[in-house]
């Protein structure tokens, strides 16, 4: 059953001044037309080069912005219609882990503070439950009472993402948005908190909407795979299937990216000529979005911008190329 | 380097303000004789054993005078400062974190506030309303809180792109509660560092007003009104000026030097 559903979501920023009369000015699509669903107790992965606007789909699903357009659904309900009391019964249910530890913690609090907080708004528990359940929180993800009492400054990259993640776990939310939770942190660290998301997944019955810009992440947890360019999901499916079997040019070029730190099982580069430098009047016409990047663009891919159809052969494997299609 | 040359500073001038608070409080005790008492005979002695800072037209004391006078001047001139603060932070961080009109609306009044110089607005304000404590009060935290407003706006725009504001939304707190728990703890430090600049303003600025007659009524004194009463005499008894004035330079200055250090001590990006 889905948890969660983008449909036909879209989300516009205005860029630069409005006009002297306030009429319109321009905008700009960061996220266009996206529409995917979300498994009860899976992980759904969102990849895409930085831009893509897969960022803006994560504060979306947790109601930090609102759609422009479309709809997005939680357990049968519009998010974005929710207000006041609604919306923060939603908060409890759905919880956000930020890209960056640091930034996302308050430097004048203490750790065992922040993971109180949420308890706090919400009103769960007195004072001795709240200091019971910080504890036992902070033990879930590995820390003692000794980093409760600490600054965030005081903490490693790593411990304060597990400060995030216990503060995150505090309303035993049913879905957690996972925006990068791993990017800012050292490589040799990065295991651990996977491992630790993973196991928290198990025990918790979570449901996870990871946001990662590196597809070595997602191939180790989701079980589905969205890839985000410019804006649209260009291509969507189980994720052996995407990762074994991309049918759209990006996903291939996303996974070509990939370094393999063995050098005789690195793929030989890629065939042809490079692909040409962006061209902006693409955007404005009714090219594929990829087109101008794309080594395998075809006559047709100018003149008609794909829409997201299912891959030869699989319902639940979806692209937006015309090569793609049969 | 900002901290070594602060913590000097800082620690000199908490010390004046001491000096000063303890001449508030202790007033009664160290005072040699009442404020008000009248002894004709005694009139316009000079600074000797019996007077230390000698005696005004009536005879009164005026080193009495001069530490009681210290109890309506920092009344005073804290009182207003804490309106001016109040009314500050809590207009400044309401334009900086809601933003659009009413950032708009407050900032706009703020101009208009920001374009009479200080003391004129006072003195007009003060005017209107008449002599007395409770419009030199209002005059002064009219005219002290649109820095604050600023200070405080601009602290809490920046703040507001933090993340961690946007986390603490996402755990479902309201504006008033991140107000409260995330925006106003982490703007405190500049906060601290005006409020006690803006005192020693509210200090001069008081003293200003009772010059022009505008502040406390007689018989009771502030520094001010000290310096005004004594300017008829100031070539026959110029004690009568020197002393409260001596007393306006130096908590004036404590409260300078005070924020001075703290603002190198806690802030050294503010300085200039």
């Amino acid at each position: 059953m889905s948890l969660l559903v983008f449909d036909g979501v879209v989300k516009t920023f205005p860029v630069g001044r409005p006009g002297l009369l306030g009429g319109p000015g321009r905008v700009r699509r960061a996220v266009d037309e996206v529409s995917f669903s979300v498994e009860r107790g899976r992980t759904y992965a969102l990849v895409g080069e930085s831009g893509c606007g897969k960022t803006t789909v994560a504060r979306l699903a947790a109601a930090l912005l609102r759609p422009t357009r479309g709809r997005v659904v939680f357990a049968g309900g519009d998010v974005g219609r929710l207000r006041g009391r609604a919306l923060a019964a939603y908060r409890r249910r759905v919880q956000m882990v930020f890209q960056d530890p640091a930034g996302a913690l308050d430097p004048r609090q203490r750790v065992a503070s922040a993971v109180e907080e949420p308890l706090l708004i919400h009103g769960l528990g007195g004072a001795a439950r709240r200091r019971a359940e910080v504890g036992r929180l902070l033990e879930v993800v590995g820390l003692g009472q000794r980093e409760g009492a600490r600054f965030p400054h005081q903490l490693s990259g790593g411990q304060k993402q597990r400060v995030l993640i216990a503060r995150a776990l505090a309303l035993q939310p049913e879905l957690v948005i996972l925006d990068e939770p791993v990017s800012a942190l050292d490589v040799s660290v990065r295991a651990q908190i996977l491992t630790l998301l993973t196991r928290l997944q198990r025990e918790n019955d979570l449901t996870y909407l990871l946001i990662s810009h590196d597809i070595g992440v997602v191939g180790y947890s989701a079980d589905r795979v969205g890839v985000m360019h410019r804006g649209r999901l260009v291509e969507e499916g189980p994720a052996d299937v995407v990762l074994s079997r991309p049918a759209h040019p990006y996903t291939v070029g996303l996974l070509r990216a990939v370094p393999v730190p063995d050098p005789a099982r690195r793929p030989p580069p890629p065939a042809g000529p490079p692909p040409e430098p962006p061209e902006p009047r693409t955007d404005s016409s009714r090219a594929c979005l990829y087109a101008h990047l794309c080594p395998r663009a075809a006559r047709s891919c100018v003149r008609r911008r794909p829409a997201l159809r299912t891959v030869a052969g699989r319902a639940d494997h979806r692209a937006s190329c015309h090569l793609a299609e049969d | 380097m900002a901290r070594a040359a602060g913590l000097p500073m800082a620690v000199a001038g908490a010390l004046l303000l001491t000096l000063v608070a303890l001449a508030a409080v202790a007033g009664p005790w160290l005072a040699p004789a009442h404020p008000d008492e009248l002894s004709l005979a005694e009139s316009l002695r000079p600074p000797g054993p019996g007077h230390p800072f000698g005696t005004d037209y009536f005879g009164r004391d005026v080193f009495s005078r001069v530490l009681y006078g210290a109890r309506v001047s920092l009344a005073i001139s804290l009182s207003a400062q804490l309106i001016a603060l109040v009314v500050g932070v809590a207009l400044g961080a309401a334009a900086g974190y809601f933003g659009g009109w009413v950032d708009g609306a407050v900032m706009r009044l703020v101009d208009v506030v920001m374009a009479f110089p200080d003391l004129l607005l006072a003195i007009g304000i003060a005017a209107s309303l008449g002599p007395g404590v409770p419009s030199v009060l209002l005059a002064l935290g009219l005219v002290g809180w649109p820095g604050l407003c600023r200070l405080v706006r601009g602290e809490v725009l920046a703040l507001k792109e933090r993340d961690f504001i946007d986390a603490a939304r996402a755990i479902g707190a309201g504006d008033l509660w991140i107000l409260r728990r995330h925006v106003l703890p982490n703007v405190a430090a500049p906060i601290l560092i005006a409020t006690t600049l803006g005192v020693g303003s509210r200090i001069l600025q008081e003293a200003s007003l009772s010059f022009l007659g505008l502040g406390v009524q007689p018989p009771a004194a502030s520094w001010g009104s000290m310096v005004h009463h004594g300017l008829r005499w100031l070539s026959r008894a110029p004690w009568l000026v020197i002393f409260p004035g001596l007393a306006i330079a130096v908590a004036v200055l404590g409260s300078n030097l005070l924020g001075d250090g703290l603002r190198d001590i806690l802030d050294p990006r503010l300085r200039d």
